[in-house]
């Protein structure tokens, strides 16, 4: 049975509407005195930086926290959700960024899954329910395949038939294209629109903000836990709205302009010799395989590839976090490939893996003990000899925390209040500590804000100009374009190509990175568009 | 925002607190059965704290649980958990009665050495289960219980044929003789110098969690991917962790049969094995907080023995003030780290695509 929101109540003209709403998480005021109304049928964007209170904001009209001041009202009605159920009660439905499915039911059954009613549930019912309103909104989905067997477009769709079937009053999208790739982005417009246009409110978050500008009607600003100022859809545009995010700071990272070198008459690469040489020793690429790959002081090599290529393999092999598998790596001049990560660290070799929040942090720890992960066996970390020296800890961390401006936190905070940005400073700062000769780091600006962004490339380019070599690895091109001065594809587990960056350009790395090397003449059909 | 330390500070004052209320709950249930609560709470005063005997049986009531949960505490700071203490207390028992009953030689020679012999056999019986899980992948939590009961009977076995003490009745060793046992530290009182070897122990675990070893037993506990990022032997600290865990499980059996029984008899613990795993829960594995827990369950069970004697209370009494406080402490530890987790999430998760940028397109748009 699908629930729909009652007939228009009362006289409000809003579907939602927050009024003076505040919220405070210990020490960091994460909303203040917000102010917000969306009418059935729009599409409201709502964007900020990293922190800016957007995920605070979306969970206290979603139920997940109770605002400390304020008015949440729904249809002209004050509610008081006490949990998320009772915002699914009134028609309010998030859609998480990280689809909350259990992989291994079906897609029917994860769509009843919260549900009450009868004991026995009736699943060829609901399997129905959910074609049907698949083909309504463009949700093509199998209702009876296993989740675990779907696409990330796919598990979002299911995620997204779940919540317009319990009910369409608002539908709020944490940042629903991050999951997707461009083709299936215009789908999910699609049935945004169709939502809307049966008088559905939506919220939708990104940080892309080409994306907000082409689906919003009006867009939402947010900085520093306030709601900054809304603007329609006809006065926004993607600039505009970034320098807003950011206030005044400078945002030549979103325009995406080609990163400029601080060159001294520019030496660039490799000619310093290089630091990192990683040889493939089992030469499986086929013809016009790579087999070698440098990189030299001062000098960006990024390494292009879809997810999946190999580039966890190589990452690994580089930093001896995983078996080195068919690569030698030489550092230096001397093979480090029989070495430990510890030792490859000691050497100078730094790393920020793609998820730093997961593998480089421990979210329990106070900073200073994170940023300590390094050296906490170093003698000068130590009191009488054994003990590791807390007030050492804690002054270096106060002056890391000061040197990359992470904002709210003490060396004694827990590393898990902090958000992303923040998060991903701390490892920054920690592997940047010792000034190594060799960084490796993969997507760096992954759910990043565009100062966040700005920042971490900033930090990247004046390492780089210190002398530091970088591997960039990423699975975004504007990133690789900005930052690199080699780029190399990987496809499949082989690097295909090395290109200098003037070399590369967009549509031949495209190729590249889809297996169709450069022996490809002809542009293949898809491409004919 | 709160640092490590304060947390710390908050887990034993959660602690303290759940004492008090459970002694004030099992309390309401006596008082409930038409009998004055006061009566239990005398009993607990003299059985437990008037005067050096009753001191006495105080601690030797404590030092099992202190020292069985002082071995939990260790693995468990890597998030790994040592359910097969009470078997490494068997061995451990055997191991220094064995070396008390057939070295002769002057205290300062045998005692060390008995000790050392129990905390070796103790430290390489918990190595099994390490050892099945690293090589095997055999989950430690069920290898090192079901190994227990291998100790467990090993020891009966022994008792009950090579080391049965001659015209007894009743399966169990020889006595062992003075030189090898705990002096006295108060004469005539159980008050021994098993005492001072468990200080020495309490000290030791908290510094040992200060070491960089601590630091990487906290490491792999907080994150099994960070551990491995950073190069961390987890396989060496695993196997350590329950070397150490064994070792001073192991002392739990010695200190009971060489401070205070005097002899080896079958199935001689209680199930202290287990009983000292809800003092270091109830303590929040914190390794200062589980000398005031023991203490507090040893003050119960010096009670309950003296309730036998009193008038219409059962020595159940203890029983259930010591459930009482178990449940007490774990729903507000749960409380609290959900706290934790909800704060955590007050903050901006951070995004990460679980999908390519679609090159296709990417590539289509060039043209």
């Amino acid at each position: 049975m699908t629930s729909r929101p009652p007939a228009a109540v009362g006289a409000s003209p809003f579907a939602i509407e927050l009024r003076a709403v505040c919220k405070s998480f210990a020490s960091v005021q994460a909303n203040q005195d917000i102010n917000l109304g969306i009418k059935p049928g729009e599409v409201r964007g709502i964007v900020g930086e990293n922190g800016a209170g957007k995920s605070t904001l979306m969970a206290i009209a979603s139920g997940l926290y109770r605002p400390d001041a304020g008015q949440v009202l729904v249809q002209g009605v004050e509610r008081h959700f006490k949990s998320p159920h009772d915002a699914i009660a009134v028609g309010i439905n998030m859609v998480h960024q990280h689809p909350m499915l259990v992989p291994s039911c079906t897609v029917a059954q994860n769509v009843a899954l919260g549900e009450s009613g009868p004991a026995v549930l009736d699943l060829d019912a609901i399997a129905e329910e959910v074609r049907t309103l698949a083909e309504r909104y463009g949700l093509k989905v199998d209702p009876s395949a296993r989740v675990e067997t779907l696409s990330p477009t796919e598990r979002q769709r299911v995620e997204i038939l779940t919540a317009l079937r319990r009910g369409q009053t608002l539908l709020i999208l944490d940042e629903p294209t991050s999951v997707l790739g461009e083709a299936d982005i215009g789908g999910l417009f699609a049935t945004i629109r169709r939502v809307a246009a049966e008088g559905c409110a939506v919220i939708f978050t990104s940080h892309k903000l080409r994306e907000v500008t082409e689906i919003c009607s009006a867009v939402s600003v947010m900085r520093h836990g306030r709601l900054l100022t809304t603007v329609t859809r006809e006065e926004a545009d993607a600039d505009e709205l970034a320098r807003l995010m950011v206030g005044d700071a400078l945002v030549d990272a979103a325009a995406g302009s080609p990163r400029g070198r601080a060159r001294d008459g520019g030496a660039p690469a490799g000619e310093r010799g290089a630091v990192l040489r990683v040889v493939q020793r089992q030469r499986t690429g086929g013809d016009g395989a790579v087999h070698e790959l440098q990189v030299g002081a001062g000098e960006v090599l990024g390494i292009a590839g879809v997810e999946g290529s190999g580039q966890r393999e190589l990452v690994e092999a580089i930093t001896g976090v995983g078996p080195s598998g068919t690569y030698a790596v030489e550092f230096d001049g001397s093979d480090i490939t029989a070495l430990g990560v510890t030792e490859r660290a000691r050497l100078g070799i730094a790393y920020v893996p793609e998820d730093p929040n997961v593998e480089a942090l421990v979210p329990d720890f106070p900073v200073s003990w994170n940023l300590a992960l390094r050296e906490y066996r170093d003698p000068a970390m130590r009191r009488r000899r054994w003990f590791l020296d807390e007030e050492a800890l804690r002054a270096r961390a106060a002056a890391s925390i000061e040197a990359f401006d992470v904002r709210g936190a003490a060396g004694t905070t827990r590393t898990a209040v902090l958000s992303g940005g923040n998060r991903q400073k701390v490892v920054l700062a920690r592997e940047l500590a010792r000034d190594p000769r060799l960084l490796v780091i993969v997507n760096p600006s992954a759910g990043l804000d565009v100062g966040a962004t700005q920042y971490v490339y900033e930090v990247l380019c004046r390492h780089r100009d210190r002398g530091a070599a970088i591997v960039l690895v990423s699975t975004e091109l504007d990133e690789i374009e900005t930052l690199s001065d080699r780029i190399a594809v990987l496809y499949r587990g082989a690097v295909v190509a090395d290109l200098s960056r003037a070399a590369a350009d967009r549509r031949k790395l495209g190729l590249l990175m889809a297996g169709l090397g450069t022996a490809s003449t002809e542009p293949p059909a898809w491409s004919a568009t | 925002m709160k640092g490590l330390r304060q947390i710390g500070t908050a887990r034993l004052l959660t602690a303290g607190v759940a004492g008090v209320v459970a002694l004030l709950a099992s309390g309401a249930l006596v008082a409930l059965a038409g009998i004055s609560p006061l009566k239990a709470y005398e009993a607990i005063w003299t059985g437990g704290l008037d005067g050096t005997i009753a001191i006495g049986t105080t601690c030797v009531m404590m030092l099992p649980l202190l020292f069985v949960g002082l071995a939990f505490a260790v693995p468990f700071r890597a998030g790994l958990y040592n359910l097969g203490i009470e078997g490494q207390l068997y061995l451990g028992a055997l191991a220094s009665t064995v070396v008390a009953l057939y070295l002769h030689a002057p205290t300062v020679v045998v005692l060390p050495v008995a000790i050392l012999a129990g905390m070796a056999a103790g430290a390489l019986w918990a190595l099994v289960p390490a050892i099945l899980k690293l090589k095997r992948g055999v989950d430690e939590i069920i290898a090192s219980v079901f190994l227990s009961y291998v100790a467990i009977n090993f020891v009966n076995y022994m008792l009950a044929g090579p080391m049965r003490a001659p015209h007894i009745g009743v399966s169990q060793s020889k006595v062992i003789p003075q030189a090898a046992q705990f002096p006295a530290l108060i004469a005539n009182t159980k008050i021994t110098s098993a005492l001072i070897l468990a200080v020495v122990v309490v000290l030791a675990v908290a510094a040992l969690m200060k070491t960089p070893f601590g630091f990487e037993l906290r490491i792999m506990g907080g994150s099994g991917r960070v551990a491995r990022y950073l190069g961390i032997r987890t396989g060496r600290v695993t196997l350590l962790a329950f070397a150490i865990s064994g070792a001073i499980g192991a002392l739990a059996g010695v200190s009971e049969i060489l401070g205070n029984q005097y002899f080896l008899a079958q199935n001689f613990s209680p199930g202290w094995g287990y009983t000292g795993i809800a003092v270091a829960i109830v303590a929040g594995g914190a390794a200062a907080g589980i000398a005031p827990a023991a203490l507090f369950f040893a003050l119960l069970a010096a009670g309950a023995l003296q309730m036998q004697f009193a008038d219409q209370l059962s020595p159940s009494f203890a029983i259930v003030v010591q459930a009482v406080a178990l449940v007490v402490m774990v729903l507000a530890l749960k409380r609290q780290s959900r706290r934790d987790r909800l704060a955590a999430a007050g903050a901006a998760a951070p995004a990460q695509p679980a999908e390519p940028p679609a090159t296709l397109s990417t590539a289509g748009e060039q043209t």
